[in-house]
Protein backbone atom coordinates (compact mmCIF):
# COMPACT_ATOMS: atom_id res chain seq x y z
CA UNK A 1 0.00 0.00 0.00
CA UNK A 2 1.38 3.42 -0.94
CA UNK A 3 1.44 6.40 1.39
CA UNK A 4 -0.80 9.15 0.07
CA UNK A 5 0.00 12.85 0.21
CA UNK A 6 -1.97 15.98 -0.61
CA UNK A 7 0.55 17.84 -2.77
CA UNK A 8 -1.60 20.72 -3.95
CA UNK A 9 -4.93 22.36 -3.29
CA UNK A 10 -6.98 25.11 -4.85
CA UNK A 11 -10.29 26.78 -4.09
CA UNK A 12 -12.51 29.31 -5.80
CA UNK A 13 -13.99 31.79 -3.31
CA UNK A 14 -17.49 30.93 -2.10
CA UNK A 15 -20.24 33.29 -3.15
CA UNK A 16 -22.57 34.19 -5.99
CA UNK A 17 -20.47 34.85 -9.05
CA UNK A 18 -22.52 36.32 -11.89
CA UNK A 19 -21.17 35.49 -15.31
CA UNK A 20 -19.40 32.35 -14.18
CA UNK A 21 -20.82 28.85 -14.51
CA UNK A 22 -20.31 26.21 -11.86
CA UNK A 23 -17.92 24.53 -14.25
CA UNK A 24 -15.92 27.78 -14.47
CA UNK A 25 -15.50 27.71 -10.70
CA UNK A 26 -14.34 24.10 -10.83
CA UNK A 27 -11.85 24.76 -13.61
CA UNK A 28 -10.42 27.75 -11.70
CA UNK A 29 -10.00 25.61 -8.58
CA UNK A 30 -8.42 22.77 -10.58
CA UNK A 31 -5.90 25.12 -12.19
CA UNK A 32 -4.96 26.53 -8.78
CA UNK A 33 -4.56 23.03 -7.34
CA UNK A 34 -2.34 21.85 -10.19
CA UNK A 35 -0.26 25.04 -9.98
CA UNK A 36 0.06 24.62 -6.22
CA UNK A 37 1.22 21.01 -6.59
CA UNK A 38 4.17 21.93 -8.77
CA UNK A 39 3.40 19.13 -11.24
CA UNK A 40 2.04 19.63 -14.73
CA UNK A 41 -1.55 18.81 -15.69
CA UNK A 42 -0.09 16.20 -18.04
CA UNK A 43 1.29 14.39 -14.97
CA UNK A 44 -2.14 13.93 -13.36
CA UNK A 45 -3.02 10.28 -13.95
CA UNK A 46 -6.63 9.99 -12.80
CA UNK A 47 -9.49 12.24 -11.73
CA UNK A 48 -12.58 11.98 -9.54
CA UNK A 49 -15.19 14.63 -9.01
CA UNK A 50 -18.79 15.65 -8.89
CA UNK A 51 -21.39 18.38 -9.10
CA UNK A 52 -25.04 18.31 -8.12
CA UNK A 53 -26.49 21.14 -10.19
CA UNK A 54 -23.71 22.23 -12.55
CA UNK A 55 -23.53 19.27 -14.88
CA UNK A 56 -21.03 16.47 -15.16
CA UNK A 57 -17.78 17.23 -13.39
CA UNK A 58 -15.80 15.45 -16.10
CA UNK A 59 -16.46 18.53 -18.25
CA UNK A 60 -13.38 19.90 -16.47
CA UNK A 61 -11.24 17.61 -18.65
CA UNK A 62 -11.55 19.32 -22.06
CA UNK A 63 -10.99 22.68 -20.35
CA UNK A 64 -7.81 21.46 -18.68
CA UNK A 65 -6.55 19.44 -21.63
CA UNK A 66 -7.46 16.06 -23.02
CA UNK A 67 -4.60 13.95 -21.76
CA UNK A 68 -6.50 10.67 -21.99
CA UNK A 69 -6.97 10.11 -18.26
CA UNK A 70 -10.08 8.59 -16.75
CA UNK A 71 -12.45 10.92 -14.94
CA UNK A 72 -14.94 9.13 -12.67
CA UNK A 73 -18.02 11.22 -11.93
CA UNK A 74 -19.00 10.93 -8.27
CA UNK A 75 -22.54 11.61 -7.05
CA UNK A 76 -22.94 11.38 -3.31
CA UNK A 77 -24.98 14.40 -2.24
CA UNK A 78 -23.28 16.75 0.22
CA UNK A 79 -20.49 14.18 0.58
CA UNK A 80 -19.54 14.28 -3.12
CA UNK A 81 -16.34 16.28 -2.49
CA UNK A 82 -15.29 14.02 0.35
CA UNK A 83 -16.13 10.90 -1.63
CA UNK A 84 -14.05 12.20 -4.54
CA UNK A 85 -11.05 12.75 -2.26
CA UNK A 86 -11.58 9.29 -0.79
CA UNK A 87 -11.74 7.73 -4.27
CA UNK A 88 -8.47 9.42 -5.28
CA UNK A 89 -6.91 8.35 -1.99
CA UNK A 90 -7.88 4.72 -2.49
CA UNK A 91 -6.67 4.69 -6.10
CA UNK A 92 -3.24 5.99 -5.12
CA UNK A 93 -3.01 3.88 -1.98
CA UNK A 94 -3.75 0.78 -4.04
CA UNK A 95 -0.85 1.60 -6.31
CA UNK A 96 -2.97 2.02 -9.43
CA UNK A 97 -1.89 5.64 -9.93
CA UNK A 98 0.86 7.97 -8.69
CA UNK A 99 -1.22 11.14 -8.89
CA UNK A 100 -4.91 11.98 -8.99
CA UNK A 101 -7.22 14.99 -8.99
CA UNK A 102 -10.30 15.30 -6.81
CA UNK A 103 -12.64 18.18 -7.67
CA UNK A 104 -16.11 19.33 -6.72
CA UNK A 105 -18.11 22.41 -7.71
CA UNK A 106 -21.66 23.73 -7.70
CA UNK A 107 -23.99 26.65 -8.20
CA UNK A 108 -27.43 26.55 -6.64
CA UNK A 109 -30.46 28.81 -6.95
CA UNK A 110 -31.48 30.62 -3.76
CA UNK A 111 -33.72 28.90 -1.24
CA UNK A 112 -34.07 25.29 -0.23
CA UNK A 113 -33.23 22.31 -2.41
CA UNK A 114 -36.31 20.72 -3.94
CA UNK A 115 -35.44 17.20 -5.00
CA UNK A 116 -38.02 14.75 -6.33
CA UNK A 117 -38.74 12.32 -3.45
CA UNK A 118 -39.35 9.41 -5.84
CA UNK A 119 -35.78 9.66 -7.13
CA UNK A 120 -34.66 8.98 -3.55
CA UNK A 121 -36.91 5.97 -3.08
CA UNK A 122 -39.36 8.00 -1.02
CA UNK A 123 -43.11 8.44 -1.48
CA UNK A 124 -44.36 11.67 -3.08
CA UNK A 125 -46.27 12.62 0.08
CA UNK A 126 -42.95 12.86 1.94
CA UNK A 127 -42.19 15.97 -0.10
CA UNK A 128 -45.77 17.23 -0.28
CA UNK A 129 -46.08 17.35 3.52
CA UNK A 130 -42.84 19.32 3.85
CA UNK A 131 -40.29 16.79 5.08
CA UNK A 132 -37.98 16.56 2.04
CA UNK A 133 -35.49 19.17 3.23
CA UNK A 134 -31.78 18.68 3.74
CA UNK A 135 -31.35 21.39 6.38
CA UNK A 136 -34.38 20.10 8.29
CA UNK A 137 -32.77 16.67 8.52
CA UNK A 138 -29.48 18.11 9.78
CA UNK A 139 -31.31 20.36 12.26
CA UNK A 140 -33.07 17.36 13.77
CA UNK A 141 -29.80 15.46 13.94
CA UNK A 142 -27.99 18.26 15.79
CA UNK A 143 -30.99 18.80 18.08
CA UNK A 144 -30.68 15.21 19.30
CA UNK A 145 -26.89 15.46 19.50
CA UNK A 146 -27.14 18.62 21.62
CA UNK A 147 -29.62 16.84 23.90
CA UNK A 148 -27.44 13.74 24.30
CA UNK A 149 -24.17 15.58 24.92
CA UNK A 150 -25.37 18.72 26.69
CA UNK A 151 -24.27 21.12 23.97
CA UNK A 152 -25.63 24.66 24.27
CA UNK A 153 -27.03 26.77 21.44
CA UNK A 154 -24.15 29.17 22.12
CA UNK A 155 -21.59 26.45 21.37
CA UNK A 156 -23.43 25.59 18.17
CA UNK A 157 -23.48 29.27 17.19
CA UNK A 158 -19.71 29.46 17.68
CA UNK A 159 -19.20 26.47 15.38
CA UNK A 160 -21.48 28.08 12.79
CA UNK A 161 -19.60 31.39 13.03
CA UNK A 162 -16.32 29.56 12.44
CA UNK A 163 -17.76 27.71 9.47
CA UNK A 164 -19.07 30.93 7.91
CA UNK A 165 -15.69 32.61 8.34
CA UNK A 166 -14.18 32.44 4.86
CA UNK A 167 -10.65 32.11 6.24
CA UNK A 168 -11.52 28.71 7.68
CA UNK A 169 -12.62 27.30 4.32
CA UNK A 170 -9.46 28.32 2.49
CA UNK A 171 -7.64 25.27 1.28
CA UNK A 172 -5.38 23.75 3.87
CA UNK A 173 -3.22 20.72 3.50
CA UNK A 174 -0.27 19.08 5.13
CA UNK A 175 2.67 17.27 3.65
CA UNK A 176 2.25 14.10 5.60
CA UNK A 177 0.55 10.85 4.71
CA UNK A 178 -3.19 10.98 5.04
CA UNK A 179 -4.81 7.91 6.48
CA UNK A 180 -3.83 5.53 9.20
CA UNK A 181 -5.85 2.51 10.23
CA UNK A 182 -7.40 2.61 6.79
CA UNK A 183 -9.22 5.92 7.22
CA UNK A 184 -8.36 9.34 5.84
CA UNK A 185 -7.44 11.92 8.45
CA UNK A 186 -10.57 14.01 9.06
CA UNK A 187 -8.34 17.01 9.69
CA UNK A 188 -7.13 17.07 6.08
CA UNK B 1 -51.97 8.35 1.54
CA UNK B 2 -54.81 7.72 3.99
CA UNK B 3 -55.39 4.04 4.93
CA UNK B 4 -52.06 2.97 3.39
CA UNK B 5 -50.10 5.22 5.73
CA UNK B 6 -52.45 6.04 8.58
CA UNK B 7 -56.06 5.61 9.65
CA UNK B 8 -58.17 8.21 11.40
CA UNK B 9 -59.38 7.52 14.93
CA UNK B 10 -61.84 9.44 17.09
CA UNK B 11 -61.22 13.02 18.31
CA UNK B 12 -58.58 13.83 15.68
CA UNK B 13 -56.37 10.94 16.70
CA UNK B 14 -54.76 8.60 14.17
CA UNK B 15 -53.00 5.26 13.99
CA UNK B 16 -49.87 4.86 11.90
CA UNK B 17 -49.92 1.90 9.50
CA UNK B 18 -46.58 0.10 9.18
CA UNK B 19 -45.26 -3.19 7.85
CA UNK B 20 -43.87 -6.07 9.91
CA UNK B 21 -41.56 -8.46 8.11
CA UNK B 22 -43.10 -11.92 8.21
CA UNK B 23 -39.75 -13.68 8.81
CA UNK B 24 -37.58 -11.23 10.76
CA UNK B 25 -40.26 -9.23 12.57
CA UNK B 26 -38.59 -5.97 11.53
CA UNK B 27 -41.04 -3.07 11.48
CA UNK B 28 -40.74 -0.55 8.65
CA UNK B 29 -42.59 2.59 7.64
CA UNK B 30 -44.10 3.19 5.22
CA UNK B 31 -45.25 -0.35 4.56
CA UNK B 32 -43.47 -1.50 1.39
CA UNK B 33 -45.55 -1.60 -1.77
CA UNK B 34 -45.02 -3.55 -4.98
CA UNK B 35 -42.51 -6.37 -5.15
CA UNK B 36 -41.83 -6.48 -1.40
CA UNK B 37 -45.42 -6.00 -0.27
CA UNK B 38 -46.18 -9.65 0.43
CA UNK B 39 -43.16 -9.98 2.72
CA UNK B 40 -44.71 -7.56 5.20
CA UNK B 41 -47.75 -7.91 7.39
CA UNK B 42 -49.87 -4.75 7.75
CA UNK B 43 -49.82 -3.57 11.36
CA UNK B 44 -51.02 -0.51 13.27
CA UNK B 45 -48.54 1.12 15.64
CA UNK B 46 -49.53 2.00 19.20
CA UNK B 47 -51.40 5.32 19.46
CA UNK B 48 -48.45 7.16 21.02
CA UNK B 49 -44.68 7.23 21.20
CA UNK B 50 -41.94 9.55 22.49
CA UNK B 51 -40.31 12.56 20.83
CA UNK B 52 -36.76 11.61 19.75
CA UNK B 53 -35.87 14.88 18.06
CA UNK B 54 -37.55 17.80 16.29
CA UNK B 55 -37.00 21.11 14.54
CA UNK B 56 -39.03 23.96 13.09
CA UNK B 57 -39.11 24.49 9.33
CA UNK B 58 -38.79 28.27 9.16
CA UNK B 59 -37.62 28.52 5.54
CA UNK B 60 -40.46 27.90 3.05
CA UNK B 61 -39.91 24.67 1.10
CA UNK B 62 -40.21 24.91 -2.67
CA UNK B 63 -43.19 23.66 -4.66
CA UNK B 64 -42.77 21.00 -5.92
CA UNK B 65 -42.44 18.91 -3.90
CA UNK B 66 -44.10 20.89 -1.04
CA UNK B 67 -47.89 21.03 -1.43
CA UNK B 68 -48.55 23.68 1.24
CA UNK B 69 -48.69 27.47 1.00
CA UNK B 70 -45.12 28.74 0.65
CA UNK B 71 -45.42 32.37 -0.43
CA UNK B 72 -43.30 34.68 1.76
CA UNK B 73 -46.43 36.55 2.97
CA UNK B 74 -48.54 33.54 3.91
CA UNK B 75 -46.05 30.85 4.84
CA UNK B 76 -46.57 29.36 8.29
CA UNK B 77 -43.53 27.64 9.85
CA UNK B 78 -44.25 24.16 11.15
CA UNK B 79 -42.54 21.65 13.39
CA UNK B 80 -41.37 18.20 12.33
CA UNK B 81 -39.85 15.45 14.39
CA UNK B 82 -39.00 11.79 14.86
CA UNK B 83 -41.26 9.82 17.16
CA UNK B 84 -39.97 6.62 18.71
CA UNK B 85 -42.42 3.75 19.07
CA UNK B 86 -40.82 1.49 21.65
CA UNK B 87 -37.80 -0.25 20.17
CA UNK B 88 -39.71 -1.05 16.98
CA UNK B 89 -39.41 1.93 14.71
CA UNK B 90 -39.06 5.71 14.52
CA UNK B 91 -41.49 7.69 12.40
CA UNK B 92 -40.76 11.11 10.93
CA UNK B 93 -43.76 13.41 10.79
CA UNK B 94 -45.21 16.89 11.09
CA UNK B 95 -45.92 18.05 14.64
CA UNK B 96 -49.17 19.82 15.39
CA UNK B 97 -49.28 22.68 17.85
CA UNK B 98 -46.83 25.07 19.47
CA UNK B 99 -43.18 24.19 18.76
CA UNK B 100 -42.07 26.04 21.91
CA UNK B 101 -43.77 23.41 24.07
CA UNK B 102 -41.71 20.55 22.65
CA UNK B 103 -39.16 18.65 24.68
CA UNK B 104 -37.20 15.58 23.65
CA UNK B 105 -38.58 12.52 25.43
CA UNK B 106 -42.14 13.82 25.83
CA UNK B 107 -45.07 11.57 25.01
CA UNK B 108 -46.64 12.21 21.61
CA UNK B 109 -49.99 11.07 20.22
CA UNK B 110 -50.55 10.14 16.59
CA UNK B 111 -53.05 12.60 15.12
CA UNK B 112 -54.31 13.85 11.79
CA UNK B 113 -53.28 17.26 10.50
CA UNK B 114 -54.74 19.30 7.65
CA UNK B 115 -52.87 22.17 6.05
CA UNK B 116 -53.98 24.55 3.28
CA UNK B 117 -52.70 24.26 -0.27
CA UNK B 118 -52.22 27.27 -2.60
CA UNK B 119 -55.39 26.40 -4.58
CA UNK B 120 -57.58 26.83 -1.48
CA UNK B 121 -57.99 23.11 -0.83
CA UNK B 122 -56.24 21.27 1.98
CA UNK B 123 -54.09 18.21 2.39
CA UNK B 124 -54.54 15.84 5.31
CA UNK B 125 -51.65 13.86 6.70
CA UNK B 126 -50.69 12.02 9.86
CA UNK B 127 -48.84 14.07 12.45
CA UNK B 128 -47.95 14.00 16.12
CA UNK B 129 -49.02 16.16 19.04
CA UNK B 130 -47.97 16.31 22.70
CA UNK B 131 -50.13 13.81 24.61
CA UNK B 132 -52.91 15.43 26.63
CA UNK B 133 -51.75 18.79 25.37
CA UNK B 134 -53.61 21.50 23.54
CA UNK B 135 -53.60 21.29 19.78
CA UNK B 136 -53.69 24.21 17.42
Amino acid sequence: MNDVYVIGAGIHPFGRHEGKTGLDLGVDATKLAVEDSGIAWEDVEAAFGGSSASGNADAVLPRMGLTGIQFINVANGCATGGSSVLSAYWAIKAGEFETALAVGFDKHPRGSFNPDPVRYGLPQWYGETGMMLTTQFFAMKIQRYMHDYGISTKSLAKVAAKAYDQRSVDAIYVLQPIGGRGRPDPGV
Amino acid sequence: MKDDIFISAERGKARIVAGKHRQTGQVVFPRPQGAEEDDFQRIELPPSGTLWTYTVQRIPPKNPPFAGVNSPEDYQPYAVGYIQFGDQVMIEGRIAGDPDSLEIGMRMDSVTLSFPTPDGAEMTTYAFAPANGRRS
